[in-house]
């Protein structure tokens, strides 16, 4: 559509098409008291205050795995160190292993499962939890001179009532004696053991393991949630030293670094370990023939492990006479970190290749984002755990099938690789070690708010995995993957707490790393991003953010308001999609007659004729034969200037300043173009334009302009060429959930199916070698 | 009540997830042949919870392949989870093919047809399977003839209508 307008009456209105609404009022409202109300603890800003605080708890622990009946006993002495300004007249520990008692809140409050067709592997999980009698023994809870100190058992918690409060800046130490059996990680749990049936050993991967003093916090007092297995914990940082014995043939990696190796390592081994201290190149500690020679055999004899770990917020550790073992260093900025895998033989060959290397890349990316590795080492484990987090320490469960097949019929025999293996140990890795960061250093609630650790977490997970090779298959990051959860209805709030979370992958992690990726791609910019995410990891290193914390600093450091993007990517539920609904042409009426007449019988030409016009043009008409009845109409050209239209024009412009005058000579174009927010999600527009030149032209309007009307906004655009084609969001970068109402004009939609048809070709894993897919397959 | 047990041979410890909590989410894109008398769809799942479902049903682990054997084990997998119907009677399906791939599978069908007829959908694509584990699949499809952003979503077992003839 061209509409010829009178400037002064329509060039200022057009900018201002968009009216104030209510729903645009709401979407664009400051945070305010959503947030916590900063104080000198937490700052305004999003920085720690003046008067920050955390409390600390340094622990010795000496343990014993029992390799004959999957048991664990141990004994600990915890410094408590109460940093913050208030006396304390009990101390909370956690027990988490009591979720595995039959009578755990965990048990009793899991909804019956489908019976109509229930499969074997459920049943097996359902009656192993049913019948493990699983939970915390305390054999001694004591204080420093050994007497006995009374306390509470409630669920997955201890309190310790003590026998005077312990005030501001003083430390109390006491004593645990605790065992538990371990529980069969391939039916459940974030650490345990696995059974090899066909060697009868075990690999334990032992987590959340010992009687751990809850946090403290300004922002809740003694942390509360107890656990039902989903909010993961959040804990003090403190100092460890580890006692871990196991039988002699054991090899143990743990959080920290080893402290005896000369005691636990033959001569060879110790040399290797050394050498792995000195170099980049991967060295085996333990080699594959080593670890098989191992695993056939047991002992009855014992040894034990020494471990030292400062400032980390937990202990995890895995021990198991199948462990090959291989190490090097990865640099972290200016620091070496050494990098540690432990896997048995049946992870071969794909964890001696990708592991260790998965390891070095996640601290070298993470750290450009971050900060420096600020840990001696970083260890990957393979075990039955699917993957799990802990201070230095990592459980990775990827390994290649029984028969090291995946895809392909025929496995290329040189080749030592199978993709989904492959991808899924490398992520896995990445996420895991990742974690390291956060929550381990920026060490956010995990029992609160999954979406702090998890979500930032594969925001960064993407990056890494983006750098690691071109067009890695990242499952998630990239906004188009987020549509279906978006759109799908049964969705909740990213700030919805841990245990109250639908659809865990997509709420806490796949949606805000996809937040993150679209904030840093499409609002801030990479260079204001990323400066604002570094100022944010480094303020709360080694301390403890809140949500608040992370809003509040992103705004401060990147001078950008973002208000609305939390409001609406992480407290509410509306998803992307705008549609451009409209397109006008409006061009300058001169008032010449000269111009505007021979424009408007350009305009006139470009109508096509009708159906009737065209088969009546050779009709023989009355005119045609009485050319009497013709008068002054018939002869005259509408189009044709008078000397009247001068004179109306002569006297048009006698009324005009210079400036207007100038103004009727503008030779532009004034397109208006309505988007239509039908997804509610307020979003930046992101716009590529093209000109009847060629020319091309890519812009993006800022989320702000649906700031006074967020279902429809109508934008100017003026320029010299005419417009040929519009397209909203080319780069999917917005988890706009319908792209075939994004182009002006509107381009045909083809179907996935028809795709599929059009290129009947063989699987793409499979045309590297031509007798694959000349192979007749089916 | 008695339950069914289906068995699972072995192979727990060695069907591994390649991503934490995976987003558990399939898209069906649903579209009428040139000649109206077939639906073609193609429809992505996460492939491990595809192998996972499949070897529930066979009682052995898969590692999937694009071949006959597997081929059949889909197509018989999908007439109990992806059903069309019209006056309450299954219509007959066509596998037409299969694209594996690391971080998703899409397996490309046809279901015979006709658009004189109310067809209903019943999408309980994986829903069990997820389900047994704790999680919620949302199933979502998209139609061709309809608008993009109205897609019908499925997270139970409940049919819905997938094409209306214009004289009802």
């Amino acid at each position: 559509m061209i509409i010829r307008f009178l400037l002064t009456v329509f060039a200022l209105s057009l900018p201002l098409l968009a009216h104030a609404d209510s729903t645009a009022a709401e979407k664009f409202a400051q945070l305010g008291t959503m947030l916590d109300t900063p104080t000198e603890v937490r700052l305004a800003s999003g920085a720690p205050g003046p008067d920050y605080w955390q409390q600390r708890a340094d622990y010795k622990i000496a343990v014993t795995l029992d390799d004959t009946r999957q048991h664990i006993s141990g004994r600990e002495t915890i410094t408590y160190h109460n940093k913050s300004p208030h006396p304390l007249s009990y101390i909370w520990l956690q027990l988490d292993q009591n979720r595995f008692r039959p009578d755990s809140d965990d048990m009793l409050t899991r909804t019956a499962p489908n019976f109509e067709k229930f499969p074997y592997r459920s049943m097996a999980r359902l009656m192993t939890r049913l019948e493990f009698e699983g939970g915390v023994t305390i054999d001694e809870l004591t204080d420093a001179n050994g007497e006995d100190l009374p306390y509470q058992l409630v669920k997955t918690m201890l309190r310790i009532d003590l026998p005077r409060p312990v005030t501001a800046g003083e430390s109390f130490q006491f004593n645990v004696a605790w065992n538990h059996p371990i529980v069969d990680a391939t039916k459940s749990g974030r650490g345990g053991y696995e059974y090899f049936e066909e060697d009868g050993n075990y690999i334990y991967q032992i987590a959340q393991w010992y009687p751990r003093v809850a946090a403290y916090t300004d922002y809740q007092g003694w942390q509360n949630k107890q656990f039902l297995g989903n909010g993961e914990f959040t804990l003090e940082l403190g100092d460890f030293e580890v006692e871990i014995t196991v039988p002699a043939d054991h090899i143990v990696a743990a959080t920290g670094v080893l402290q005896n190796a000369d005691d636990v390592l033959s001569r060879k081994q110790l040399k290797r370990y050394r050498k792995a201290q000195e170099s980049e190149q991967l060295q085996f500690i333990v080699t594959p023939e080593e670890a098989a020679k191992r695993e056939k055999g047991s002992t009855a004899v014992t040894r034990t492990w020494k471990f030292s770990a400062d400032n980390v917020r937990d202990f995890a550790f895995a021990s198991s006479r199948k462990f090959i073992w291989d190490g090097k260093m990865a640099p972290s900025g200016s620091k070496q970190v050494l990098a540690m895998s432990f896997y048995p033989n049946e992870a071969e060959p794909l964890w001696s290749q990708y592991s260790t290397a998965a390891i070095a890349h996640t601290i070298d990316v993470y750290s450009r984002y971050t900060f420096e590795y600020p840990y001696p080492v970083s260890i990957s484990v393979n075990g039955a755990v699917g993957g799990m987090e802990y201070p230095m320490i990592t459980f990775n469960k990827p390994r290649p099938y029984q028969d090291g097949t995946y895809w392909d019929e025929v496995q290329d025999p040189s080749g030592n690789t199978w993709a989904r293996s492959k991808y899924g140990l490398i992520s896995v890795i990445i996420h895991e070690v990742g974690h390291n960061y956060f929550p381990m250093i920026v060490n956010s609630d995990e029992r609160q708010w999954t979406w702090m650790d998890e979500g930032m977490n594969t925001f960064l997970q993407y990056l890494a995995e983006q750098a690691w090779e071109e067009d890695y298959p990242s499952r998630r990051g990239d906004p188009e993957n987020m549509v279906e959860y978006m759109t799908s209805g049964k969705v909740v709030p990213i700030m919805t707490n841990s245990e109250s979370i639908l659809q865990f992958g997509n709420n806490a992690y796949g949606k805000p790393a996809t937040a993150l990726n679209i904030l840093r791609e499409s609002i801030l910019g990479r260079e204001l991003f990323d400066f604002a995410f570094r100022e944010f990891a480094t303020r709360w290193k080694f301390k403890r953010p809140t949500p608040a914390d992370f809003f509040r600093t992103m705004e401060d450091a990147s001078g950008i308001d973002l208000d609305w993007f939390w409001r609406g990517w992480f407290y509410g539920t509306d998803y992307v999609d705008v549609a451009i609904t409209d397109l006008s042409l409006y061009t300058v009426d001169t008032r010449d007659p000269e111009v505007e007449k021979a424009w408007q019988k350009t305009e006139d030409d470009k109508a096509e004729p009708t159906l009737t016009e065209q088969r009546n043009r050779d009709v023989e008409r009355l005119l045609d034969q009485r050319s009497e009845l013709k008068d002054f109409y018939n002869e005259t050209d509408e189009y044709i200037v008078t000397p009247w239209d001068y004179a109306q024009y002569e006297k048009a412009l006698k009324a005009l300043t210079d400036e207007e005058k100038a103004l009727l000579a503008t030779d532009r174009n004034f397109y208006t173009v309505t988007f239509d927010n039908l997804g509610g999600l307020v979003t930046p527009l992101p716009l590529r334009i093209t000109f009847d030149n060629g020319d091309v032209e890519e812009m993006q309007i800022p989320a702000e302009i649906w700031r006074r009307n967020a279902e429809q906004v109508t934008r100017l655009f003026v320029s010299e060429q005419e417009i040929t084609a519009i397209e909203l969001d080319p780069y999917r970068s917005t988890a706009d959930a319908d792209v075939f109402n994004n182009s002006w004009p509107r381009k045909p939609r083809t179907s996935r199916f028809q795709l599929h048809k059009d290129s009947e070709k063989p699987n793409h894993m499979r045309r590297d070698k031509k007798e694959n897919w000349e192979k007749k397959n089916l | 009540v008695r339950f069914v047990l289906a068995v699972l041979l072995f192979g727990w410890a060695l069907a591994l997830p390649a991503t934490a909590h995976p987003s558990h989410t399939s898209f069906a894109q649903i579209g009428w042949s040139a000649d109206g008398t077939a639906l073609e769809i193609s429809l992505r799942v996460i492939p491990e919870d595809l192998e996972g479902v499949l070897g529930q049903r066979e009682g052995e682990q898969l590692a999937l392949q694009d071949n006959t054997a597997h081929r059949a084990i889909i197509a018989a997998w999908l007439q109990e989870e992806f059903v069309v119907r019209t006056g309450g009677q299954a219509l007959p399906q066509q596998l037409a093919g299969l694209e594996l791939g690391y971080d998703k599978t899409w397996i490309y069908f046809t279901v015979s047809a006709h658009q004189q007829q109310l067809l209903e959908l019943e999408n309980t694509v994986l829903q069990r399977y997820v389900r047994e584990r704790g999680q919620l699949q949302i199933n979502q499809v998209q139609r061709l003839w309809g608008p993009a952003a109205e897609r019908l979503t499925f997270s139970d077992d409940k049919p819905q209508v997938l094409w209306q003839p214009a004289a009802l």
